[in-house]
């Protein structure tokens, strides 16, 4: 099983789409941190867990677009031609799928790793900052359900009709530009912006990192979602006639 | 290993009837021959066997039990080569055989890969990428991993289409060692093929069975169907099924195949192609 | 079977294909894009062109370009996807079918071009009624849309060539667009793809530089999109050779890169050598500019120009006659500044050709020529021509120095190659003539001197300050009326536009504000001899307003109809117009000065800024003052007091200077135009109200031994402290 899974880590990460996205994401996190995030956010300082929120929102749709273009490669027309001869093994499909899904994990988790990477090294390198034991919040509040969310989305949609995949892409892009309610706000791009504004100061001028319940509740509702799309494209009977 | 087909009858979404109701018992050891014109039902049948599809009607029993019941067992017994497949291109020989012995949960994988790669003659394509590799290496890798580790149901969906004349005969070869105690089952269009290494061979035709038995049998039904004809008269060439044509300075010499030959025609032995075309032809009148 | 019996074939298939048809369906939808919620030409989309023309053809050019690439890619992948090739490479040879396939679907996007440029004509002429502007229209779509889409069909199969991979070339494609619309290549016109840069649209003053700027890129784009698809047409695969060996095969039909080759340097060469914008510094470095000698070594008496404008090329040519006397008894190098787009035609002293550098030293909007004078009296003269160049800092707004058919408009080292010692100048200008130019400077009088057969009229300008002429704008100008009590005004604005400002009585608004000022604080100097001139200016040459000497300039964004007809709690008050006017009581009238203005913001900004509240407040209620003006300073304010810079200085010397600079050119402008109002608004409570506070002001406004006047003269003349006008 180890051996399937690390064959599968080591195809996504020697093709050339994630070498490509990645050095794509890495140059666009250098360029959101030294545009966007270097004055701060919201007034707070642009290594505060809001700013950092807004980086990462900004960031997320290309982490988003490598996992659909992972989820691609699982219901490519060549990938396919080999499920001919794979789908025959004892292997089960969807312990199959959920190591494939694992490796996808790893490939997303890399990417996270590299973008929160450059931002530690910005925030050392400009502002001589190494507390991040703060800024752990908001990366788990946008990068853990992002990812649920669209892997679930992606195998679903894959399975459906693979094109929708490259629609979703596109899709990404737009939904991190449209301001949105907190509960619906996947990204945060607009709640990181407008929500500390609301809240009142605390002793060194800034509002603490504390997110409204329907925040949460959004995210929890994207997990379920993702979860559930996920489960229903592991493990639906599929049989073509 | 003992499979049994038993009425079974697949009809596709689209309305198509892929197969009517076919029976027929595998049991090892046995190579069995699955021929039939393009379209008969032979993929359906040998995607059904490796419960690739469920059938709409009837059932294939593995041992006693429902195939589907013991889809695992199966799996962890087959192997399979489909007609058309694909490969990861990225990877090298070995490093894909590998990942099919994973798949199959195949202990010692090294050897069997090894033996696997000494079979299919690619032994010293080890590290060469798929992408690579030319057709008909591409087609050994694909036989390659159909027999790693062994397994006692071997189908192959016309395994030698792509190979040269040698590797045609190398791989004929194969089968039939490892038929010694297991059930092949090989869909070809080469009769060659099946006369050379089957003991059983199953006609489809429209998704029935026309004939299951040895490839004696069938020869001995077309006994007296078969003839040549030395001058063959160019207006009666369309009332006959005409196996071989040859221009010679006489005129042409025709081999024929007709449920009554023409006294013209002598008779002569029939080969198992000349059987199948006496089969499929006789079919084709009704 | 020639070239072209495969380009009808292939067209006729591409037309065939429902693919083609839904990107061309689709296409001709996106310019909705345009009107809904995709306003790229931001700077001021409430032009009539900007919304109906620019904006929507902008949009078409995105979604255009983008599904066009995706179809070529969709066409040229299908050949492989299907296995076509294995049939059709045997019978043609794969570079002319590839060169037919690209071709077709290069007559596609422009047929589907031309389709949306005619299906959104009528309602386009509809919205623009009298402002329609045919030749815009044409180049917005034809200019810009139609090669935008043909780069991004070129491109997406010189990287399907060379790839031969459907997903990465889409992905490659979709870096490019990021990075073309990244804020990296935001303001550089030549380096935005897919998203031209169209930073205004004038109603009025006409669109040249935008129109130039934007078919100069996308020749650039065509061409660098040429030449990577003539490179990548010997990368296609044959002989079952991959990428590297196809290419050095391919590369044995040498016309393939070397035209490609020649295509890049050209691109190469348009790129460095672009005649739009200058080579200066992004910041700008002093108002001082390049620094002029201080002890000179000659004089000059009397210099004498003609200028010769040529409006359809945006460029002029000049010669400047100067009567020198070189007080030493040798060769004087002596230095003159120019525009940086002009160039030095010839140089002679009584009549011979003398040397001269230019030292191409761009800063901020000029350059210096160095020029050697021989010893005693010396006619010198100096023939140049050129197109005036956008200063460098400003390259993102287009604005600056324009010679159109429409507008002029012409700064101090714009007119000729300018020096600080000239005694006496005389210029004359040679223009269309419906064009009236007008000098920002009231006692810089223009004479019409000659009307020339050949359409056009020369003005003769002759200054009082030696040879600074100003600054100059001409249009086809007329004159608007206003008398007060106090005082009168005469507004210049378009021709075009003066129905338009009829109707919205414009002269009854400026009436209003001029009462205001002058029944509050009192009447400017000028008002008894002279009349307050506003000069309506073009975007092309500047955003906002100033005001100098009697006369408030504020470019034509200012007057846009709605700001001045729809009702109080929708207009986008005329804010700048009186603020503009108010300058000439707070700024010219009184100058507000203080040593300590980079620290309290005090200047003449912010009681220009109370001023204009007040009249706001007077002319559409409190709650609408306070709403566009009290509560924008408090949140700016608020803004200011929160942000984490202003609370932590230390970090500001962390960040690199570009982002420092960025921070404190805002806290400057939010302490000038909000803090300060702010500030003086808790006056006028703390002093009694607004009659008060309008009695103080009027008492600094008339005292004639206050100017300028400080913080500290206004806080003495309230009676408070400056703790006391602290903000919360």
């Amino acid at each position: 099983m180890i051996k399937i899974f690390l064959y599968e880590l080591r195809r996504i990460l020697t093709n050339k789409f994630f070498v490509g996205l990645f050095i794509v994401t890495c140059i666009y996190s250098w360029q959101t941190l030294s545009g966007d995030i270097i004055t701060g956010v919201a007034n707070t300082a642009p290594f505060s867990a809001w700013s950092y929120g807004l980086y990462l929102g900004k960031t997320a749709p290309l982490l988003v677009i490598t996992l659909l273009f992972f989820v691609t490669f699982l219901y490519s027309r060549k990938e396919k031609q080999v499920q001919s001869i794979t789908s025959t093994t004892s292997f089960s499909p969807a312990r199959y799928c959920l190591l494939r899904c694992a490796a996808m994990a790893v490939g997303y988790l890399l990417l996270s790793v590299a973008v929160i990477g450059i931002s530690f090294f910005f925030y050392d390198w400009v502002f001589q900052f190494s507390d991040f034991g703060n800024l752990l919040l908001p990366i788990l509040l946008i990068l853990l359900p992002t990812f649920v969310f669209f892997l679930g989305l992606g195998m679903a949609a894959g399975r459906i009709f693979p094109p929708i995949l490259y629609g979703i892409m596109l899709l990404v892009l737009i939904f991190g530009q449209i301001a949105l309610p907190p509960v619906a706000d996947l990204f945060g791009i607009q709640f990181y912006q407008s929500y500390p504004l609301t809240l009142p100061l605390g002793a060194d001028g800034e509002p603490a990192f504390s997110v409204p319940a329907s925040f949460w509740i959004g995210k929890i509702l994207y997990l379920a979602a993702g979860g559930l799309l996920m489960f229903a494209a592991l493990f639906k009977k599929k049989r073509t006639y | 290993m003992n499979i049994s087909i038993q009425n079974v009858e697949m009809t596709y979404s689209n309305g198509k009837q892929a197969l009517q109701g076919i029976s027929a018992p595998l049991q090892s050891p046995s190579l069995i021959g699955l021929v039939g014109p393009n379209g008969a039902g032979k993929s359906t049948l040998m995607k059904l066997l490796v419960a690739g599809l469920l059938p709409t009607k009837g059932e294939i029993l593995l041992g006693d039990s429902p195939l589907i019941s013991k889809e695992k067992e199966l799996k962890e017994n087959l192997g399979y080569l489909p007609q058309s497949f694909g490969l990861y291109d990225e990877l090298t020989v070995y490093q894909f055989l590998d990942y099919m012995a994973a798949l199959k949960g195949i202990p010692q994988s090294r050897a069997a890969i090894e033996k696997a790669m000494a079979e299919t003659n690619l032994s010293q394509y080890k590290r060469t990428r798929i992408r690579t590799l030319s057709g008909g290496q591409r087609q050994r890798v694909g036989i390659a991993q159909a027999i790693l580790g062994n397994p006692k149901l071997l189908i192959l969906d016309e395994p030698t289409v792509g190979l040269d004349p040698e590797e045609r005969i190398n791989f004929r070869n194969l089968f039939s060692k490892a038929a010694q105690d297991k059930i092949v089952l090989l869909s070809t269009h080469i009769i060659e093929d099946v006369q050379s290494i089957c003991n059983r061979i199953i006609i489809l035709h429209c998704g029935i069975i026309l004939f299951d038995g040895s490839p004696q049998e069938l020869i001995l039904a077309a006994q007296g169907h078969v003839g040549m004809i030395d001058q063959m008269p160019a207006e009666k060439e369309e009332g006959y099924h005409i196996t071989a044509r040859l221009n010679t300075l006489k005129g042409v010499c025709c081999r024929i195949v007709a449920e009554e030959l023409p006294p013209i025609a002598q008779a002569v032995d029939p080969t198992l192609e000349d059987a199948y075309m006496y089969l499929i032809a006789k079919e084709e009148k009704k | 079977m020639s070239f072209l019996s495969y380009l009808r074939v292939e067209t006729g298939r591409i037309f065939r294909s429902r693919i083609f048809w839904l990107a061309a369906v689709l296409t001709l939808c996106a310019p909705i894009a345009g009107y809904l919620f995709y306003f790229p030409a931001t700077l001021n989309h409430e032009s009539s062109i900007g919304l109906w023309i620019a904006n929507p053809a902008l949009a078409g050019t995105f979604g255009g370009t983008v599904l066009f690439a995706l179809l070529t890619l969709y066409e040229l992948d299908r050949v492989y996807r299907k296995e076509m090739a294995s049939l059709t490479d045997t019978i043609v040879s794969t570079l002319m079918l590839s060169s037919s396939r690209t071709l077709s679907l290069l007559l596609a996007a422009a047929a589907a071009v031309v389709c949306a440029a005619v299906l959104y004509l009528p309602y386009t002429l509809y919205r623009t009624g009298a402002l329609w502007d045919g030749g815009y229209y044409l180049f917005a779509y034809l200019g810009l849309m139609l090669p935008t889409v043909w780069s991004g069909i070129l491109l997406a199969a010189a990287l399907y060539q060379f790839t031969r991979r459907v997903e990465l070339s889409a992905v490659l494609l979709t870096a490019l667009v990021l990075l073309s619309m990244s804020q990296y290549v935001s303001d550089q016109f030549l380096l935005r793809w897919i998203n031209p840069l169209v930073p205004w649209c004038s109603d009025y003053f006409g669109n040249l530089r935008v129109i130039q700027t934007g078919l100069y890129s996308r020749l650039l784009w065509l061409l660098l999109s040429a030449s990577l698809w003539l490179l990548s047409l010997p990368a296609i695969r044959k002989y079952g050779y991959g990428l590297g060996r196809s290419f050095l095969k391919g590369c044995r039909k040498i016309y393939l890169p070397f035209t490609a080759f020649v295509l890049i340097g050209c691109g190469f060469g348009m790129y460095l050598c672009q005649p739009f914008i200058n080579h200066s510094q992004m910041e700008y470095a002093s108002f001082s500019s390049h620094p002029m000698s201080t002890e000179p070594k000659l004089t000059i008496d009397e210099v004498e120009i003609t200028c010769k404008p040529n409006v359809m090329t945006g460029t002029q040519q000049g010669t400047a006659t100067y009567k020198i006397f070189n007080l030493e008894k040798e060769d004087v190098v002596e230095t003159f500044i120019m525009n940086c787009g002009y160039t030095i035609d010839k140089v002679t002293a009584n009549g011979e050709t003398i040397p001269y550098t230019d030292l191409n030293n761009d800063l901020n909007f000029e350059k210096q020529i160095e020029v050697t004078i021989p010893p005693g009296y010396v006619t010198l003269v100096m023939e140049y021509s050129g197109m005036p160049q956008v200063w460098n800092g400003l390259r993102g707004s287009l604005t600056g120095t324009v010679f159109s058919p429409e507008f002029i408009s012409l700064e101090m080292c714009d007119f000729y190659p300018y020096h600080s010692f000239i005694e006496h100048g005389k210029l004359e200008l040679t223009l269309p003539e419906k064009l009236i130019p007008i000098s920002n400077w009231v006692d810089i009088e223009v004479n019409l001197i000659s009307e020339n057969t050949d359409g056009t009229r020369t003005w003769e300008l002759e200054p009082p300050r030696g040879g600074y002429f100003g600054n100059l704008y001409a249009a086809e100008y007329i004159a608007l009326e206003t008398e007060t009590e106090n005082i009168s005004a005469v507004f210049y604005c378009p021709k075009k536009q003066q129905a338009a400002m009829e109707e919205v009585n414009i002269q009854q608004i400026l009436a209003d504000v001029l009462e205001y000022c002058s029944a509050h604080y009192g009447t400017p100097p000028f008002a008894e001899e002279g009349k307050l001139r506003l000069i309506e200016a073009g975007i092309p040459a500047m955003m906002g307003g100033y005001a100098v000497d009697q006369t408030s300039i504020m470019s034509e964004n200012t007057f846009y109809e709605k700001i001045y007809t729809a009702s109080a709690e929708t207009a986008n008050s005329p804010e700048i117009m009186i603020h503009e006017i108010v300058h000439q009581w707070w700024g010219l009238g009184k100058n507000l000065y203080d040593d300590n203005t980079a620290s309290n913001g005090w200047s003449s900004e912010g009681l220009t800024t109370y001023t204009t509240y007040r009249i706001i407040k007077e002319k559409y209620g409190e709650e609408y003052a306070k709403e566009h003006c009290v509560d924008v300073w408090q949140s700016q304010a608020d803004y200011l007091k929160n942000n984490f810079y202003f609370r932590y200085p230390e970090y500001l010397d962390r960040l690199p200077e570009q982002y420092a600079a960025r921070v404190r050119g805002s806290v400057d402008s939010i302490m000038m135009y909000s803090v300060v109002p702010l500030k003086i608004l808790k006056a006028e409570k703390l002093v009694g109200g607004e009659e008060k506070m309008d009695e103080i002001l009027k008492g600094l406004f008339t005292n004639q031994n206050l100017n300028p006047i400080t913080y500290a003269d206004f806080l003495d003349a309230c009676g408070l402290t400056e703790e006391a006008l602290e903000l919360d």
